[in-house]
């Protein structure tokens, strides 16, 4: 009997069936400067993509994850990110540990535990009733006004801002997915530097992180360049965020971290953990997309990692801060 | 009969030996960039000369480990010298190396510029001057202060002493009367942690690597991201980014260190920018390049040929490399 063809690709690229955005592009772009396949799996062709390599007629060395639904086995997507896991490829983020990420409330445990700073926070789990009350200790440790998140929640669905703290507030905001656990967590107020606002994203990927200004009104990116890095004191931002990698275990996430007041100048807390898959629309297109050279670089970094999985080596793991400019 | 190559996106003049960690990085990283890779070893110079002379060979990046730019008329400076003529991208540039090589010239190109450096003065010990320093000068390198021979780069001679008669001290240590010599007052560190804060800071194209260092014993190893962090050495980072944007160097190391008898932490350049960033002929410990740097240094260099070769800028953003936690 003849044996089926095996093919290989460098790097394939769960993207979720979304229409092509131009990081798949810039990704496509690096991928052939090194000369490495690569595949953009959609709605057209994940089923098959899916179906090869499961069938063993297809080998992908390394699986980048952009759908971001790992808990959601029900989808192709979720499904050949396992796959390709179980084949032996190189996955980001890898599946088990981006599904346990993506539970707000293990997170907050695990980072309590890793001594990971995070604001004053209650989790109400879903089988506690609709009049669940807060403790006199406990608004006051909240403070006013506080938030409401759900756990498996993203991009700022289901989150409430609670003014007074009445059970019907929290009862009225827990409705937005009964079936989830929810955070109740203090309000952060950052400082401000200058005229900008002590809040950060900081992207990781594999070993090294890019950090940004991030301002919660306006939305919007910039890049922090080396100068405000050292000026500022912000050594321990890129440190949380790498300490904050190595509690997950993944290998690509934002996360936010404010810098706020502390007895002896400012600390920095990490207030939205971790955000997978991360939406990396260029700023070019939108006022709230990531800096157009960080989202290149991003890809050529994704493209370099492609590169020594498919010479067989470990992607280096190390603890680099790269600044755009 | 093999046909010999006419083009290499990388070289390098070489004579250290063949199992050196940079070379066998380099080498390493030039394969996986899929690259060519030409190490110019010694007796093959002059030959390689001739063939770039006729327009048989071309190099897209040329990097030096040898012209140490005391000599101008030297093989390896012709060698540099052609290769530039050919079109090569020469690390660092030979018709520069005049103003690089000159580290009195550095030292004050770096005061001038507001960045901290010891008080300093470039002397003669030409035996026409006398034994003393004029007073304002000797009061400003006292208790103590530092020699080192102003042109060249490596290993050169150095001096550490607090005597008062700086000129005749210089004469019976053996620097050759004729030739200017730095003196620099001495500073001492501050001790943090058991450690004293001084440090060797690599600039490998954009990629700034720092590492802990000993007066004597050379560089102990690459600053951790637990340490960079606790230890507040962000500023460490702009410092080496200066510099290089004053000297206009890609690729150099330089030291610094966080001396007593300040308030904040506030480093300060105690040597200027050396070009060879540790690789020279025959370099030895404290300023050859330690074994961990070598992985990073060889793959910015092939990186920078790499995008070289494709028509890009050499480099992409700027990064600080630390080792792991």
């Amino acid at each position: 009997m003849r044996k089926a063809t095996n093919r290989i690709v460098d790097l394939c690229v769960a993207d979720g069936g979304r229409e092509e955005e131009p990081f798949t592009a810039v990704l496509r772009r690096q991928c052939d400067a090194r000369k490495l396949s690569c595949v953009i799996c959609n709605d057209a062709n994940v089923r098959q993509v899916l179906r090869d390599t499961e069938s063993g007629r297809l080998r992908i060395r390394m699986c980048l994850d952009m759908f971001g639904h790992p808990e959601n086995t029900s989808t192709p997507y979720t499904r050949l990110t396992y796959a390709a896991k179980d084949a032996g490829a190189f996955v980001i983020n890898d599946p088990e540990n981006a599904a346990r990420a993506e539970n707000k409330a293990t997170v907050h445990y695990e980072f309590l535990r890793a001594d990971i700073p995070v604001p004053f926070t209650i989790i109400t789990r879903n089988w506690q009733p609709s009049r669940f009350r807060l403790s006199a200790s406990e608004k006051r440790r909240l403070g006013s006004p506080f938030f409401v998140k759900p756990a498996r929640g993203y991009g700022k669905q289901g989150v409430v801002r609670i003014e007074r703290g009445s059970v019907k507030e929290i009862a009225r905001a827990r409705r937005f997915d009964p079936g989830d656990d929810f955070l109740i967590q203090k309000s952060i107020t950052p400082v401000w530097i200058g005229h900008r606002m002590g809040w950060f994203r900081a992207l990781y990927l594999a070993g090294q992180v890019v950090l940004c200004w991030w301002d919660t009104g306006t939305q919007h990116y910039e890049p922090v360049t080396i100068r405000q890095y050292s000026d500022l004191g912000l050594g321990g931002l890129a440190d949380l965020a790498l300490r904050i990698a190595g509690v997950l275990g993944m290998d690509f996430f934002s996360t936010e971290i404010a810098m706020v007041k502390a007895s002896r100048g400012h600390r920095f807390v990490s207030v939205d953990y971790a955000n997978h898959p991360i939406d990396l629309t260029m700023q070019t297109f939108s006022h709230s997309g990531v800096p157009d050279e960080i989202v290149e670089h991003v890809a050529d970094r994704i493209a370099d990692l492609a590169l020594d999985v498919s010479r067989n080596e470990t992607p280096a793991a190390g603890a680099d801060v790269w600044f755009a400019g | 009969m093999k046909k010999q190559r006419t083009r290499y996106e990388l070289g390098l003049n070489w004579r250290g030996r063949d199992s050196h960690p940079f070379l066998r990085e380099l080498t390493r990283a030039a394969k996986r960039r899929k690259i060519g890779f030409l190490c110019v070893r010694k007796e093959d110079a002059g030959r390689v000369r001739r063939r770039v002379d006729r327009g048989k060979l071309r190099i897209g990046l040329f990097l030096n480990t040898q012209a140490d730019g005391v000599n101008m008329e030297s093989e390896e400076m012709e060698l540099c010298c052609a290769m530039k003529a050919s079109g090569s991208w020469v690390v660092e540039d030979p018709d520069d190396a005049r103003v690089y090589a000159d580290r009195a010239l550095l030292m004050e190109r770096l005061h001038l510029a507001g960045v901290p450096v010891p008080s300093f003065v470039a002397v003669n010990p030409s035996g026409n001057e006398g034994t003393r320093l004029p007073r304002a000068q000797r009061l400003r390198l006292m208790p103590q202060w530092r020699a080192r021979s102003a042109r060249g780069m490596g290993n050169v001679r150095t001096l550490t002493s607090s005597a008062a008669y700086v000129l005749s001290s210089l004469r019976r240590s053996g620097f050759p009367p004729g030739k200017k010599v730095l003196v620099c007052r001495r500073h001492r560190p501050v001790r943090s942690g058991g450690r004293d804060l001084r440090f060797f800071l690599w600039h490998l194209f954009d990629r700034i690597v720092p590492c802990w260092a000993g007066e004597s014993a050379g560089a102990l190893g690459m600053v951790n991201a637990e340490e960079w962090s606790e230890r507040n050495l962000a500023p460490l980072a702009a410092l080496a980014d200066t510099v290089a944007r004053i000297t206009g160097l890609d690729w150099f190391v330089t030291e610094a260190i966080c001396p007593r008898g300040r308030g904040a932490l506030q480093p300060m350049i105690v040597e200027p920018a050396e070009a060879l960033a540790g690789l020279g002929p025959g370099m030895s410990p404290p300023y050859r390049m330690p074994a961990d740097v070598c992985r990073p240094a060889a793959e910015a260099l092939a990186d920078a040929a790499w995008r070289l070769s494709l028509g890009e800028a050499p480099v992409r953003g700027k990064s600080l490399v630390l080792a792991g936690r």
